[in-house]
């Protein structure tokens, strides 16, 4: 009953009558949110089961689907996909929603079917939408020979695009990305499905639109001193190489975005690392990308190489 | 946090439930060909059909197989009320055991029509045999592999 009430008090005053919510697994939304507001008596017992009994309702359709209705069960390890296949579409709509309190507020008002229909759009759209992410990526892809890039800028993507199901493996990209993204794996993206190729190729697209500012020659130069060739470069992405050395040159005191690299340039750069603090070499760096914030392609690529300052920094 | 929302829908306390409540839907059914389908044998019935899902590893979505095998098999001559519930429940292990042997080629309404075709007219209602001969001969001709009969066939 007191879970009740709190439901009933906070769709008059959701921000009020909400406790502060841990912070729910963005690869597992809809689950992890629920297990919050069972938790915190946020959706009443009745209601979870009613959306337990409405995605197990939508699990069964789709299983019926898979199997042409022609079996009523399936291995547990296939059934589990599809249900999380089923699970995905909620994510995504919740996950569409911008914040965390909007979320439980639909999953508290909104019947999970409803959600799920939402869902599927949104899925859809986005897998779309994903082609035009793709292109843009593509048409500043770099002609430089670091195999995972050349196999996430011409094949993967097509791979997905042509594999990827909805219905039945929505989870799931259908393709292998090993490229990292500047900064880490391509594991730090917290999405899946086609909410994460749309983040990956989101991203690579300004990777590439950074690096196009260079010539194409100055950087494979960069790669191979730095790298060498063949296995050298596996795990490498392209723009952190230019990014850092970019930044080395803006604290060496060279003016505009430079590749260039001289005699000692390691040795002062550790020296400036070891005797001046991280706050003044990030604001030396962040002032001096400020300097030419007008030579990037647009504002996205420069608050998206401006965010890995920090990393840079430490 | 874990919130494993599968699991919780697929536990066996609630698949027995759902199973239950669909096995006793068919009593009036039943009635006709002369059984009665107790809550006790709809419980028993359940259980079983409950443990060879989790013993095959599998997940039911649909009306359950157990109904459809109760429903074809109540029509044969060989299924008395003394041994009911004993025989659908060897005919269930054997349903789950055929379906997995075979890879889910068969569809349910398939493994079913042959088993019941086999305890009719092969068989003549001898479970053991349906189970240790006819069909692990309909699982290796799906499987592609030779089976007793193809051996007699050559021998002749």
């Amino acid at each position: 009953m007191d879970s009740l009430q709190r439901q009933d008090a906070s769709l008059n005053c959701p921000e009020a009558a909400q406790p502060p919510l841990g912070a729910p697994d963005r690869s597992n939304y809809t689950a992890s949110l629920l297990a919050i507001c069972s938790a915190q008596g946020l959706i009443s017992q009745e209601h979870m089961r009613k959306i337990l009994d409405e995605l197990f309702e939508e699990f069964a359709e789709i299983a019926s689907q898979y199997t042409f209705r022609e079996s009523s069960s399936l291995r547990r390890e296939l059934a589990e996909q599809l249900y999380s296949s089923v699970l995905y579409r909620s994510d995504v709509y919740l996950l569409s929603l911008g914040s965390d309190k909007k979320a439980v507020q639909v999953l508290q008002v909104v019947p999970m079917k409803r959600i799920l229909e939402l869902g599927r759009e949104l899925v859809l759209k986005i897998h779309e939408g994903n082609r035009a992410v793709f292109k843009r990526a593509y048409k500043s892809r770099l002609d430089i020979a670091v195999p995972e890039y050349r196999h996430v800028m011409l094949k993967a993507f097509d791979r997905y695009y042509q594999r990827y199901s909805g219905r039945f493996n929505a989870r799931s990209i259908c393709t292998d990305i090993d490229y990292p993204l500047m900064g880490g794996s391509a594991n730090v993206i917290e999405y899946e499905g086609v909410m994460f190729i749309r983040e990956y190729y989101s991203r690579l697209a300004l990777e590439n639109e950074f690096c196009r500012m260079f010539d194409i020659g100055d950087i494979k130069k960069l790669l191979s001193d730095k790298y060498g060739g063949g296995f050298g470069l596996i795990g490498v992405n392209i723009c952190e190489t230019v990014c850092r050395r970019v930044f080395d040159n803006i604290l060496l005191g060279r003016s505009g975005l430079s590749l260039s690299c001289q005699d000692g340039d390691v040795e002062t750069i550790k020296a400036l690392r070891e005797n001046v603090s991280g706050e003044t070499l990030s604001r030396a760096v962040m002032d001096g990308l400020e300097a030419v914030r007008g030579e990037f392609p647009n504002e996205e690529v420069y608050r998206y190489i401006a965010g890995f300052v920090q990393r840079y920094i430490k | 946090m874990e919130f494993d929302l599968f699991s919780q829908m697929t536990s066996p306390e609630i698949q027995a439930k759902r199973l239950e409540s669909q096995i006793l839907a068919l009593r009036e059914r039943a009635i006709s060909y002369g059984l009665v389908i107790s809550p006790k044998d709809a419980s028993a019935i359940a259980a079983v059909g409950v443990e060879q899902l989790h013993e095959q590893e599998r997940v039911e979505f649909a009306q359950s197989a157990v109904v459809k095998i109760i429903s074809k098999f109540m029509e044969s001559g060989y299924i008395s009320q003394q041994d009911f519930v004993e025989t659908i429940s060897e005919l269930i292990g054997i349903f789950y055991e055929v379906k997995e042997e075979s890879l889910d080629v068969l569809t349910d309404d398939e493994v079913i029509s042959a088993m019941f075709d086999s305890f009719e007219n092969v068989s003549n209602g001898d479970v053991e045999l349906l189970r240790t001969r006819d069909l692990e001969n309909l699982i290796r001709r799906v499987r592609g592999l030779p089976c007793d009969d193809d051996y007699d066939y050559d021998e002749d």
